[in-house]
């Protein structure tokens, strides 16, 4: 964990030594996916739940920011909730509910509109926001990652992290000592779904706008081929965002779409993925 | 007192348990017996709450049938179940010590100690078996249900876990669901209840089972 958090650190300082505005903008990029990508591999490597559905509470944190910030409480409260009822088919389920979840989210999204002064605003434009600015941005979201990867390590060596693992490893032996799976369950979730929702806070002080697009497929495929690029570590779905995003920057002129090409082959080869990894331990 | 009291369950419209009624009290060993599938696991989860099913369960005097699990547990009913099933990813030590004191674990289980950073996943069943019943001893349980104990283990750690079933009886009570060991746990204990098909056949002091343990199981 410690070489991870010194991989993490680097990773987070290069752009501020080079002190290029270009640079800056990738790596802000870059590490409001990786909160995302972070949120999603806590769920998934900690819990034992694979979703399909975590651009939902960053999509929902993004809009509700933007539309009122006081929605940001029930907006993660929303997210929380379908989690939990998404939870209730069981894990293997999960993955197929949640992805059709996603996609039917992002359908309505589009519909999403709000009467102002006589007019609509929303739709397939969006919404607007006051961006906090570049450098602000960067330095906003890369303490909440530092943030946030920390917690996890302090939560992995709590108590609370031991039931968390237990009851992903073996529900009914966990329950047959006490353990409440299902409180365990939803605290897990609250914690991923938090995490999701502050990326998606970072996301709108950083661009200033979000469309349905945040809702995107692509959103949705982003933490769990983050998290399957880079190994089976915690900083795994950190440096496969990073990839992701820089490869994706590198090509944009000549081929636009790269990021997808990255999709696909890791999708692919998921199933070699997950056995080099030995991310299929569990 | 631990009392199941008609206790029934039914899965894909085929009955499990029909109407089994048992009890036990502190300081008391239950043994229950019966060939495979006579629902004396299943019977084990529903005292526990890990099963849905009709009837109703006491503890000293307290319904305790609607309680989750978890609040069975503080109450202080504690199962170790069958088939060594522990946390495969999370080392011994951190196995044992979501139930408590991994230095108590050792005073029972000695063994443990250079595996204490071993992944329980990588245990042979014998070991495996030493952290499912340390994790169920140490949570210091009134009432204890341990369900095939004595899978995986070689014969002197079986002699052992036989020893502390008896020890335990003096503090709490054990209810016991085995294949193995029989003689043993038959002879140290209080009532036995004997299960063919998911009903009782027998429910009673230990002393009038034995010609019944004797010809179907001895």
């Amino acid at each position: 964990m410690k070489k991870d958090f010194a991989i993490i650190l680097a990773l987070l300082l290069l752009p501020l030594l080079l002190r290029s505005s270009f640079i800056v903008s990738v790596a802000t990029m870059a590490v409001v996916y990786s909160i995302l990508s972070l949120s999603w591999f806590f769920m998934e490597k900690e819990a034992g739940w694979t979703s399909l559905v975590h651009s939902i509470p960053f999509g929902i944190a993004a809009y509700a920011l933007a539309i009122n910030p006081v929605l940001i409480i029930p907006a993660f409260l929303l997210s929380l909730l379908l989690f939990t009822a998404l939870s209730l088919s069981g894990r293997e389920k999960f993955v197929f509910t949640s992805f059709i979840t996603a996609i039917v989210f992002w359908y309505f999204s589009h519909y999403i509109t709000l009467s102002v002064n006589g007019g609509v605003v929303g739709g397939e434009e969006g919404f607007s926001f006051l961006s906090i600015g570049l450098w602000e941005s960067y330095l906003l979201s890369s303490s909440m990652l530092l943030l946030f990867f920390t917690s996890f390590a302090l939560i992995r060596k709590s108590g609370l992290g031991l039931k968390i693992e237990a009851v992903r490893d073996d529900e009914f032996a966990a329950r047959s000592i006490g353990i409440n799976a299902f409180k365990i369950r939803i605290v897990s979730f609250a914690i991923s779904v938090f995490t999701a929702t502050v990326a998606g806070v970072c996301y709108l002080l950083y661009f200033g706008h979000v469309s349905p697009e945040i809702f995107s497929v692509e959103i949705v495929l982003l933490p769990f081929v983050a998290s399957l690029i880079a190994g089976n570590r915690w900083a795994s779905p950190i440096i496969g965002s990073y990839i992701i995003v820089v490869v994706s920057r590198a090509f944009s002129g000549i081929l636009p779409e790269t990021h997808l090409l990255i999709y696909a082959a890791v999708l692919m080869l998921s199933p070699k993925l997950k056995r080099w990894w030995g991310a299929s331990a569990y | 007192m631990l009392r199941a009291d008609r206790v029934r369950v039914e899965l894909n419209g085929r009955m499990i348990l029909k109407d089994v009624t048992c009890y036990l009290e502190r300081r008391e060993i239950m043994l229950i017996a019966g060939p495979n599938g006579s629902g004396k696991s299943t019977l084990l989860k529903c005292i526990m709450g890990l099963m849905e099913s009709k009837g109703r369960v006491f503890l000293d005097n307290v319904e305790i049938t609607h309680l989750k699990p978890s609040e069975r547990f503080k109450m202080g009913i504690t199962l170790a179940p069958e088939r060594l099933r522990v946390a495969k990813n999370l080392t011994v030590e951190e196995n044992v010590s979501i139930s408590g004191d991994f230095q108590e674990a050792l005073e029972i289980f000695p063994e443990l100690g250079p595996l204490a950073k071993k992944k329980a996943g990588k245990l042979s069943g014998g070991e495996r078996q030493m952290v499912v019943l340390a994790r169920a001893l140490i949570s210091k349980p009134k009432y204890l249900l341990l369900d095939e104990p004595f899978q995986g283990l070689h014969k002197d750690l079986r002699v052992r876990v036989v020893n502390m079933i008896y020890n335990l009886s003096k503090k709490c009570g054990v209810v016991v669901v085995t294949h193995d060991e029989l003689d043993e746990i038959f002879l140290m204990s209080d009532k036995t209840c004997i299960l063919v098909g998911g009903e009782v056949l027998y429910f009673g002091d230990s002393e009038g089972a034995e010609q019944l343990m004797r010809e179907m199981f001895m």
